[in-house]
């Protein structure tokens, strides 16, 4: 009993992170990182609210000048930016990193690294795009940073404030998407299956997809874009053959998605609420299906924000169907929460009262996105403040109302104190009239032809009052959140202390206590049903519950020495592993301070230290992925393995780092196929090409470079035969055989790239050429990096066990993506000129 | 814990859960870059029946995408009948993929064909 009770210390040491600096800067749970996601993108928002209020301030009375055009511009632009990138996605990220785990029941995240270098990015992106206000060169091309206008002849240095502060953000947004994917699909308790997943989880599986592709190619668009400001490329300038167009479809393909990436969880938010205030739940598979199809669809919208710019009518219709048919998936999930609601009694609660608000706002906002789906009407709309309206009922209806119900449902679990009830419904009402006295009458002031973007109107256009009432309600509306800091502060303080499970709600996070400890779960839960609260596993079923049992057995306060978490399959939750999970550690901090200095360097022109500061990153990321030797004889010796009858070094889709490479090539794919798609689009609105009469480019030294590269990739899937076969020595020889057919193919590369007649700076033409096979490079050296890194594994441990075998499948899983990316870009940028 | 019996692989259940949705994605790409590169392009001057080149590309696609979308609908009936089959714990599971693929891939197959009717007011143009 006595060294029971000492192991179980001893695991709560293990889980157990530095409470205070520097320590807590190596912190990598998923419960003190989720609730710094929040309070930061928190604080944001707060930020991203006076400069909204500053706006209001100017547009109160017409030909106001309070702030002036040029100053108007910049606060829009940041108000737009900051709700957009720093407040509304890392905020429901960072809610989702806390609360998935223990809704899933897991012990934590995928990958703890990953969340922690995640978090330190999201915060320097956020750091760079607030430190233009102290330099004095803020950003004001909008948050859309549309071109030229965002090009370097028109916005000096301070448009690179935006885009490497959203660089920074897009690689954590990305990183968290990742995360979360992995942990929906892999960290499930066992018997959760699909068909029990909680709603919230849906949702963040389906916008976590949906990030890995839109905000990789929001990604690549601004670095093109970055490119053009800091390189004289000309992607995005007509004078040289760039299409301002293609920044906009880049950008949208992003933007639209990105609305449904907020919007999506927010309805996971609602669904949780509604049933556990109803004690029910109806639709759940209506829900899922709506859920699944608004992803889909959400990526067929994009051209609908540009329907002015004179695309063909027959693409725009197609764009129009998809807009109007997003509407349908909408409305299911309001028809199913009516339905839940229906004949219940739900206690009118702050949380269900946000419910309610945005059940009202939203559907208001979907109307009138209906109606700007149709593309004569939005002619007549287009950049007035009817759309103002429109997106506002749909971002603060849909998204920041459910926040806030989020906010006051689940904050008692985070803080283990309630909020003060009446505080809530204060904050609720202000929130609310204030919100439609705000965002209201812009329908109206954009009927009359009010344009948004410009920081005033003429006293002709009869809209002074509307504007008025505006601004006045913005006052009124800014007081919500207000009063809710203010609650947050009381409860803190003096609030009660909340149980378990204040709401009667149904899934696995309100089975722990509030607040949860560290490792969530000391044993992984066993789930029997869609809600698992109301209806709690039954006991008697001895045949079925054995495995789960031992299991259980097995992994309470265990493994002891080191963190761990149970993996189970991702379509049935089986049992299939237990997944090592790293404690404290400083290098995604250093990853992500090694970025910072590349981007700061860049942000002031100091080119020769953006190497350093990538060159000091990598070298933290390698050290953050190669485990060390104690680590893992470790995990060999623990007897918990045998005691759950599970291995402790998963392969192939079994473990987490395999569906973690999947997820790395879908983003690497999006790359390539948006670098694709900017080479064609160039060259479709080209006379000649390649441009300015350039030759076209050689034939037979690609072939036969691709050849080469074809050899190196039979090598690799040689060398994981081998490997599988325990025959090391070969498994060697076709390591080195691919690495030097890497070798051979970079130096063509190089020599190709030195011989050609133009330049990146030479015209768009020279610009895609050279980043494309820039892109492939990276790609290939990276390859080549993990070729090595398996020989130096094998040198160092020259056995097969199950890490190694996981190594050999992620060199060979990356090296045959590589093999087909260099494939595409060479029949792109070497064949099509032939035949185009 | 959950077990599934031979007969219903990993890939058919996925296929049958979002082989439809995934249809939708690559026909709209796909009519979205016919109708913006091939409207821009001689496949808009080719003719044929007195349709051009781009309405027939998109009609093309279309059949192939649904046909891809009506596949995974088959595919959910095909599971639906193999659930009596399976061990218990596996069943509501595979039931819900099975339903959830019926609804989303009849779904997605309308929404395919619906996509498609603005090629026929532009039969002959863009």
């Amino acid at each position: 009993m006595r060294e029971s009770s000492d192991n179980f210390a001893a695991f709560e040491r293990t889980w157990t992170g530095p409470a205070r600096l520097p320590g807590a800067l190596a912190e990598v749970n998923n419960q003190p990182l989720g609730k710094r996601f929040m309070l930061t993108a928190f604080i944001f928002f707060l930020l991203g609210g006076v400069l909204a209020l500053l706006m209001r301030v100017q547009l109160a009375v017409s030909e106001n000048e309070f702030l002036g055009p040029q100053v108007y511009n910049q606060l829009f632009t940041m108000h737009g930016s900051t709700m957009m990138y720093l407040f509304a996605v890392p905020f429901l990220e960072g809610l989702a990193l806390y609360l998935l785990p223990m809704m899933l029941g897991s012990r934590d995240v995928a990958f703890p690294r990953l969340t922690a270098f995640s978090y330190w990015m999201f915060l320097f992106g956020g750091i760079i795009f607030y430190a233009s206000f102290v330099t004095g060169d803020v950003p004001d091309a909008g948050w859309f940073s549309y071109t030229p206008l965002s090009g370097p002849e028109y916005t000096g240095t301070r448009q690179d404030y935006w885009l490497l502060g959203l660089a920074m953000v897009e690689v954590a947004g990305i990183a968290t998407a990742v995360e979360l994917v992995v942990t929906i699909l892999k960290c499930r308790a066992p018997g959760m299956t699909l068909a029990r997943l909680p709603l919230f989880a849906w949702t963040i599986l389906v916008i976590g997809v949906m990030i890995i592709f839109a905000f990789t190619t929001l990604l690549v668009a601004t670095l093109l874009l970055e490119l053009d400001r800091a390189m004289a490329t000309h992607f995005f300038n007509p004078d040289r053959g760039g299409n301002t167009l293609l920044w906009q479809h880049l950008f949208w393909f992003f933007g639209h998605p990105e609305v449904y990436i907020m919007f999506l969880p927010a309805t996971g938010i609602v669904s949780m609420i509604v049933s556990a205030f109803a004690g029910r739940l109806i639709g759940y598979t209506l829900i899922v299906v709506a859920i699944v199809v608004t992803g889909f669809l959400s990526f067929g919208l994009w051209v609908h924000h540009m329907y002015t710019t004179g695309l063909p009518e027959l693409a725009m219709h197609f764009f129009a169907a998809a807009s109007l048919m997003i509407a349908t998936a909408s409305g299911v999930q309001v028809f199913a929460w009516i339905a839940t609601l229906w004949g219940t009694a739900p206690a009118m609660k702050t949380p269900m009262l946000y419910v309610v608000g945005f059940l009202f706002l939203f559907v208001l906002g979907g109307f009138t996105g209906v109606m700007v789906a149709v593309v004569p009407f939005d002619y007549q709309v287009h950049d007035t403040f009817f759309l103002v309206a429109h997106f506002h009922y749909v971002l603060i209806g849909g998204v920041v109302f459910p926040v806030f119900a989020g906010l006051h449902f689940w904050l008692p679990k985070i803080t283990g104190k309630m909020l003060n009830d009446r505080l809530g419904m204060l904050s609720f009402w202000l929130a609310f009239l204030g919100f439609n006295a705000t965002f209201f009458p812009m329908h109206i002031m954009g009927f009359f032809g009010m344009p948004r973007r410009v920081y005033t109107y003429a006293e002709q256009l009869g809209i002074d009052g509307h504007n008025l009432l505006a601004s006045a309600g913005a006052f009124v509306f800014a007081c919500g959140p207000l009063v809710f800091v203010v609650n947050l502060g009381w409860s803190l303080w003096r609030g009660e202390k909340a149980a378990a499970d204040p709401w009667g709600a149904d899934t696995l996070e309100w089975s722990v206590s509030s607040p949860p400890a560290v490792y969530t779960f000391a044993a992984p839960p066993v789930v029997r049903g869609r809600h698992p609260m109301w209806a709690p596993a039954p006991t008697d079923d001895a045949e079925t519950n054995a495995p789960a049992r031992r299991i259980t057995q097995a992994m309470h306060g265990r493994p002891v020495t080191w963190r761990a978490t149970l993996v189970t399959d991702a379509l049935h939750a089986t049992p299939q592993a237990i997944q090592w999970l790293p404690g404290p550690t400083y290098t995604p901090l250093l990853a992500a301070l090694g970025l910072l200095v590349a981007m700061v360097a860049t942000l002031q022109q100091y080119y020769l230290v953006l190497p350093l500061g990538l060159a000091f990153s990598l070298v933290a990321v390698g050290s953050w992925v190669w485990p060390g030797e104690w680590r893992l004889a470790r995990m060999r010796d623990d007897d918990v393995a045998d005691a759950a009858g599970l291995p402790v070094f998963p392969s192939g889709s079994a473990s987490t780092a395999w569906w973690g490479m999947v997820c790395l090539l879908a983003v690497l794919g999006t790359v390539f196929a948006v670098l694709v798609y900017s080479y064609y689009y160039l060259w479709l609105f080209s006379e000649q090409w390649p441009q300015e009469r350039l030759p076209r480019p050689g034939l037979l030294w690609p072939a036969a470079a691709l050849a080469v590269l074809a050899v190196g990739s039979g090598a690799i899937g040689w060398a994981e035969r081998q490997f599988n076969r325990h025959q090391l020595h070969l498994t060697r020889a076709g390591l080195i055989a691919a690495t030097v057919a890497v070798v051979l193919f970079l130096a063509w590369q190089g020599w190709e790239l030195y011989s050609v007649p133009f330049l990146p700076q030479t015209n768009a033409y020279g610009s895609i050429y050279f980043i494309a096979h820039a892109a492939l490079a990276i790609t290939l050296v990276a390859a080549g990096v993990l070729n090595v890194a398996m020989l130096v594994r094998l040198h160092h441990d020259p056995q097969h066990h199950g890490h190694t075998l996981m190594q050999m499948q992620l060199t060979a899983m990356f090296w045959h993506f590589a093999v087909v990316a260099a494939v595409v870009t060479l029949l792109v940028v070497h064949a099509s000129p032939w035949v185009l | 814990m959950v077990n599934t019996r031979a007969g219903l692989g990993s890939f058919l259940v996925w296929f049958a859960m979002f082989g439809g949705a995934v249809a939708w994605l690559v026909h709209f790409l796909g009519i979205y870059l016919l109708g913006e590169f091939g409207c821009h392009t001689t496949l808009r001057d080719v003719t044929f029946l007195r349709l051009t080149g781009v309405a027939w590309s998109i009609l093309a696609v279309t059949v192939l995408m649904f046909a891809l979308a009506v596949a995974a609908l088959l595919a959910a009936h095909h599971n639906q009948r193999l659930i009596a089959d399976q061990l218990p714990d596996a069943r509501d599971n595979l039931r819900f993929a099975a339903h959830l693929g019926r609804i989303s891939n009849t779904l997605f197959a309308g929404v395919i064909l619906f996509q498609t009717l603005p090629v026929l007011f532009y039969l002959g143009g863009c």
